[in-house]
């Protein structure tokens, strides 16, 4: 049967009392329909009412029944895979969903309740998504396209599939003849399925899934009234389920894990990138609410005006008031646009219609202000809630009640805004370290706008940070990604440390010193406190068998820093940062034995490292560390003959830190110098050492200026010359303040002024200076004819 | 006037058999001083087969919907949008179908005064008798206050400011006082009065509009057409009605009238189908500026060519038509002609004819 036969066929056919078969042929979200579906389960009274939802999803029916839970919530379905990222699914549930009615309602009267899609974990994996996100538990082919639509479009004088739609069935909504209603929708979808081609039916495995529902009313039928709430696409395959399920056996074993988590009225609109449904769920939740208010088909003037005022009030609170004449005119509009086009009230289309006329001055395009504001109104912000005892993830109660304790507002979807004053309120504090804890779950709960950055180590002074936030789905679906690494927000980021630690050792990157401090800065502001200390352990073990220098030096410093903190990295009791610093510390004074074997390529960063330890040590952490031993280590250095650069360097240290006479310095310089190496440059070693560590010394220390001078000076040109590079590259450790503060300790020296020493560049050629000569004597000559000489400046010669 | 020789009739008059059926088939309550009720005016502008009524106005059906619906309240209505929309054709269509009469129009410039949306005088008369309302010349606007009928304003941000003020008061107290004719005279608006204003907001050189005047308006965007099959087809069967007032035999050949509807529509919304930028003209390149390029081709082809059209064609008509001596225009339009043009001309007849008179012609 095909074609119009087939649609009369679904029509006669969806309510068969002979057979105890009742079909529900519905649109996803669809307030009509689930106000038809009330009715009739009302007056049918099934023993059974099956729904089409994925089988697998039929322990979270109790949940959804529980008087905690309100909608929009969504069953998330997750599923892991052997290749590639878990995959997860959320099947929403609204206050005016069809499904979530006939839950209701067949709850109330004591039928058995049901679920009969294939297993989610079949839809997930089969799907040709390959990114995990929201998925229809109704599927339904486009109400927005094909030739059938467009044809009704016009004729009808719609703008597209969704006003179609409203203006066919969501006009009829709490129309007493359910039945008619209902088999309406029947033929409707079945003529949309009748203009999609088959091979695109059977990629999207429809066959399958009619196959295993038709299985299940084959066996749900017999004992009793059955009600069958499916999307309208699959009433005719269902028609006769005994021939269409054939020997199919329905049920089986599914791979998938699902929660029922809150929903948001955001990720249900179906222009936002969910698949099926209406858009604007808020603009269906007011029309559905009127209905049930009336027991029966709304007042739509009432629902325009409640609309409009509830519009007009939040743009008032948001600034943007609109005049009570706007207000009047607009509703004027809607309302009779809606009797132009043959309405009983205005419908979403008319409303958003009169708004564009009322309200738009101007030329509109596609981002209007006005109707983007209207369109966020229409979709509404509403959150949902989910009962205690429902099977949610340990780990989303935690979060949410968390989030709640701390004082975010996780009421509704919004995104707020939040200053914390981390130093001096404790209760602030924690909050601070929640959100960081969200951060490092990776959720995209809260993000910090400003404030203080621990982990770069920028701003760390500031006393705020700002923070921008937001419950919504997405945290709760991303909070169960994460569920595999623990039940409570710490314990989960524990994991992820832990993941993080071991796919650095994947990597090769195991004793990747910077790397696990800063894991374990994460860690601290997200204030696992204690629970770290297995993690310090992990890094303890990475220092003893760390070989480098530089990066131990560094660790020692940032160590160093997080034990002085007393921020929000302040170090909670119990938690043994003080001896990794010591060990890192003797794993240091360890590899300073190795400075002298250095290889020159290898000498810069150990020149940076020693310049920080130096600073270090000889400042704020003094009295954290045994110098001293930092002291003869670096003695240790100066006897084993190492590179003139380290020599330069360990020597500086020590002239600067008054443990040697600054006399040292020179002479080590000058016998540099003065040696015999044939490499001129080689002599400079000693110089880049000290300038890397400890540049002041060059004017400040007790000779240096006078060694480097002389040596400067007995230069011959040529070797001179030769020098300069390396000169110059030694040099630029210095400041310009500091290059000013030697040039003023060489003027003392030479005498006369520092301008003097102060190079001048002109590109002038021969040829220029010639003629600029000529010209100079020339005007000379002139103004000496016209007596004016006195008007000449001397010119200078030498010193003067 | 004769009406057998008038280049272009009033709507009414172009269509009277339409409105004349839809009169006869009207059941509809109609608006005080309507002509046709709300759903007669649609079905008048957007068509009818039933009827045979024409399809007039192409490509946004809400837009006419709403336009219907200010025009019956308090608001008037301000139709805004690039040039070449046919916001006028909408306004005329409009006022034909609900006064049944297009012609009460006031033509915006910088020339307009207030008189000319109030009242002015017969001066021989006023000096003779004084004032009377025998001296009295009344305004369009006037005259449709008078008989409840729709007055439309054309371009009416050409009009100085003081002289778009003059229509605040007329739009919300619906009156125009006449001081001269004695204490408390005034023209009070009969039932079915309203005002369709057209603007182009973005043109250089235009009067701001002040918000109080904005206020009294709803205003209404059209915009180009969207769906580049349907403009086609818009174009084919606008030419074709042209052209069946010559006395020549001329049909535009599919490929050519691709031709025009791609570089209209590339041009104009700077982008090619496969995605492709262009630079785009100042000039306007809306629909009916395609009609016209494409009716000029038919009519150089036909009368003096005397050749079936061919992209030639187009390429000959494109720059008198719409590339009116702009440097930086012609510009654009080589690159498109070197680049987009040249590349098509490869796998096409049409745009290999196109492509190559379009360079002769650059010499």
């Amino acid at each position: 049967m095909t074609g119009e036969a087939l649609i009369h066929a679904v029509r006669d056919g969806v309510m068969q009392p002979e057979a105890d078969l009742y079909l529900a042929p519905v649109r996803h979200h669809s307030p009509a329909c689930a106000m038809a579906v009330q009715k009739m389960i009302r007056e049918i009274r099934p023993v059974k009412v099956l729904i089409e939802a994925p089988h697998d999803l039929e322990h979270l029916i109790p949940h959804l029944l529980d008087p905690g839970t309100v909608p929009p919530v969504a069953a998330a379905s997750l599923l892991d895979c052997k290749v590639g990222p878990r995959l997860a699914a959320y099947y929403p549930f609204c206050a005016h969903s069809p499904e979530w009615i006939a839950l209701q309602e067949g709850a109330k009267i004591g039928a058995e309740l049901h679920f009969i899609d294939l297993g989610s974990g079949v839809k997930i994996a089969s799907g040709n998504q390959k990114e995990t996100g929201p998925q229809p538990l109704v599927w339904e082919r486009a109400f927005d396209q094909g030739d059938y639509v467009r044809a009704l479009c016009q004729r009808l004088g719609c703008q597209d599939g969704y006003e179609l739609w409203d203006h066919l069935f969501e006009t009829r909504i709490g129309d007493s003849d359910w039945r008619g209603f209902l088999a309406d929708v029947g033929a409707y979808c079945t003529a949309l399925r009748a203009s999609t081609s088959l091979e695109e039916i059977e990629s999207s495995g429809d066959i399958e899934r009619e196959a295993h529902m038709a299985a299940c009313l084959r066996d749900a039928m017999g004992a009793g009234p059955v009600v069958v709430v499916i999307g309208g696409f699959h009433t005719a395959p269902l028609l006769d389920p005994a021939k269409t399920a054939g020997k199919i056996r329905a049920g089986g074993q599914t791979a998938a894990q699902s929660y029922l988590i809150r929903y948001g009225y955001k990720e249900l609109d179906a222009l936002m990138g969910y698949g099926a449904g209406l858009p604007q769920p808020a603009y269906y939740e007011a029309l559905w609410s009127h209905a049930q208010a009336e027991g029966g088909a709304p007042d739509w003037q009432v629902i325009a005006r409640d609309l409009t005022q509830g519009f007009a009030k939040e743009m008032r609170k948001a600034g943007h008031g609109i005049s009570v004449p706007a207000q009047i005119e607009l509703l004027r509009s809607a309302e009779t646009l809606a009797r132009l086009r043959n309405r009983p009230g205005a419908l979403r289309h008319d409303l958003v219609d009169a708004l564009t006329s009322t309200l738009v001055k101007g030329e509109t395009s596609g981002a209007d202000a006005w109707t983007e504001r209207f369109v966020t109104f229409l979709r509404g912000h509403a959150l949902g809630e989910v009962s205690d005892t429902a099977g949610q993830p340990p780990i989303v109660t935690d979060a949410y009640t968390q989030a709640r304790a701390l004082r975010f507002d996780v009421s509704d979807g919004l995104r707020r805004e939040r200053t914390l004053d981390i130093r001096r309120k404790p209760a602030h504090l924690a909050a601070s370290r929640f959100a960081h804890a969200m951060i490092l779950l990776g959720t995209d709960f809260a993000m910090r706008t400003s404030g203080p950055d621990f982990l770069n180590s920028v701003q760390t002074g500031l006393l705020f940070e700002h923070w921008d936030y937001a419950w919504s789905p997405r945290v709760e679906g991303q909070l169960i990604e994460s569920a595999v690494f623990g039940d409570t927000v710490p314990a989960a980021c524990l994991g992820h440390l832990a993941r993080a630690r071991a796919a650095l050792s994947a990597d090769g990157r195991s004793d990747d010193l910077a790397e696990l401090l800063a894991l374990l800065k994460q860690g601290l502001l997200a204030g696992l406190g204690a629970d770290l200390s297995g993690f310090l352990s992990e890094i303890e073990s990475a220092l003893r068998q760390s070989g480098s220098f530089p990066e131990t030096a560094q660790a020692v410093c940032t160590l160093h820093a997080i034990e002085a903190s007393r921020g929000p990295l302040s170090l909670p009791e119990g938690l043994d940062v003080k001896g990794l610093m010591q060990a890192a510390f003797q794993r240091l004074i360890y590899l300073c034995d190795d400075l002298p074997k250095m290889r020159k390529e290898t000498i810069q960063p150990c020149l940076d490292a020693l310049r920080i330890l130096s600073e270090l040590l000889s400042g704020p952490a003094a009295d954290s560390f045994e110098t001293a031993l930092f002291d003869e280590a670096l003695d240790r250095v100066t006897e084993a003959d190492p590179l003139p650069e380290l020599m330069g360097a360990v020597t500086a240290i020590a002239v600067e830190g008054g443990r040697k006479p600054g006399s040292t310095l020179s002479a080590m310089l000058s016998s540099q110098f003065n040696g015999s190496a044939p490499d001129v440059t080689a002599r400079l070693g000693g110089l880049r050492g000290m300038l890397a560590v400890a540049p002041t010394l060059l004017w400040t220390g007790d000779g240096v200026l006078a060694v480097v001078d002389e040596f400067l000076n007995g230069l011959t040109e040529e070797a001179f010359l030769a020098l300069l590079p390396d000169l110059r590259l030694a040099l630029s450790a210095l400041s310009p303040r500091e290059a000013d503060s030697v040039a003023n300790a060489l003027v003392r020296r030479h005498g006369g002024s520092a301008a003097e020493f102060t190079a001048h560049h002109h590109d002038v050629s021969e040829e220029d200076a010639r003629r600029g000569a000529a010209l100079d004597a020339a005007l000379r000559a002139s103004i000496r004819t016209d007596g004016l000489e006195s008007w000449i400046p001397l010119q200078r010669t030498g010193a003067e | 006037m004769d009406v057998a020789s008038a280049q272009k009739l009033p709507a009414e008059r172009r269509y009277a058999d339409e409105l004349a059926r839809l009169k006869a088939e009207d059941r509809g309550p109609k608006p005080a001083g309507w002509r046709l009720s709300p759903r007669a005016v649609r079905r008048f502008i957007l068509g009818d087969s039933t009827l045979e009524i024409s399809h007039k106005f192409y490509g946004d059906d809400p837009l006419v919907d709403r336009c219907i619906v200010s025009l019956m309240g308090q608001q008037g209505l301000m139709l805004v949008g690039e040039p070449g929309t046919a916001k006028s054709l909408l306004s005329e269509l409009l006022a034909a179908a609900i006064s049944g009469d297009s012609l009460l129009v006031v033509q915006g410039s910088a020339g307009v005064i207030e008189d000319h949306l109030r009242y002015g005088w017969n001066y021989a008369l006023l000096l003779a008798e004084g004032p009377s309302e025998r001296a009295l010349v009344p305004s369009p606007v006037l005259n449709a206050m008078q008989n409840g009928k729709i007055a439309r304003i054309e371009e009416l941000t050409r009009c100085a400011p003081e002289v778009q003020d003059a229509m605040i008061s007329l739009l919300s107290e619906k009156t125009i006082a006449m001081p001269e004719l004695g204490a408390g005279r005034e023209v009070r608006a009969a039932r079915g009065f309203n005002v369709i204003a057209t603007a182009n907001l973005r043109d250089l050189g235009v009067n701001e509009m002040s918000s109080a005047l904005k206020r009294r308006f709803n205003f209404e965007t059209v915009s180009p057409i969207a769906d580049a099959a349907f403009e086609k087809e818009l174009i084919a069967k606008q030419v074709a009605e042209r052209m069946a007032d010559y006395d020549i035999e001329a049909e535009m050949p599919a490929d050519v009238l691709d031709v025009v509807v791609s570089v209209f529509r590339d041009l104009r919304t700077g982008r090619a189908e496969d995605g492709a930028v262009i630079a785009q003209p100042k000039s306007v390149m809306s629909t009916a500026e395609a009609v016209n390029v494409a009716h000029a081709a038919l009519l150089d082809a036909g009368y003096l060519a005397e050749e079936p059209p061919t992209g030639a064609h187009i390429a000959r008509q494109l720059r008198g038509v719409v590339f009116k001596d702009d440097e930086e225009d012609a510009r654009k339009l080589r690159a498109y002609v070197d680049t987009i043009a040249r590349v098509r001309g490869r796998k096409n007849r049409a745009w290999a004819a196109f492509h190559k008179a379009a360079k002769s012609d650059e010499r």
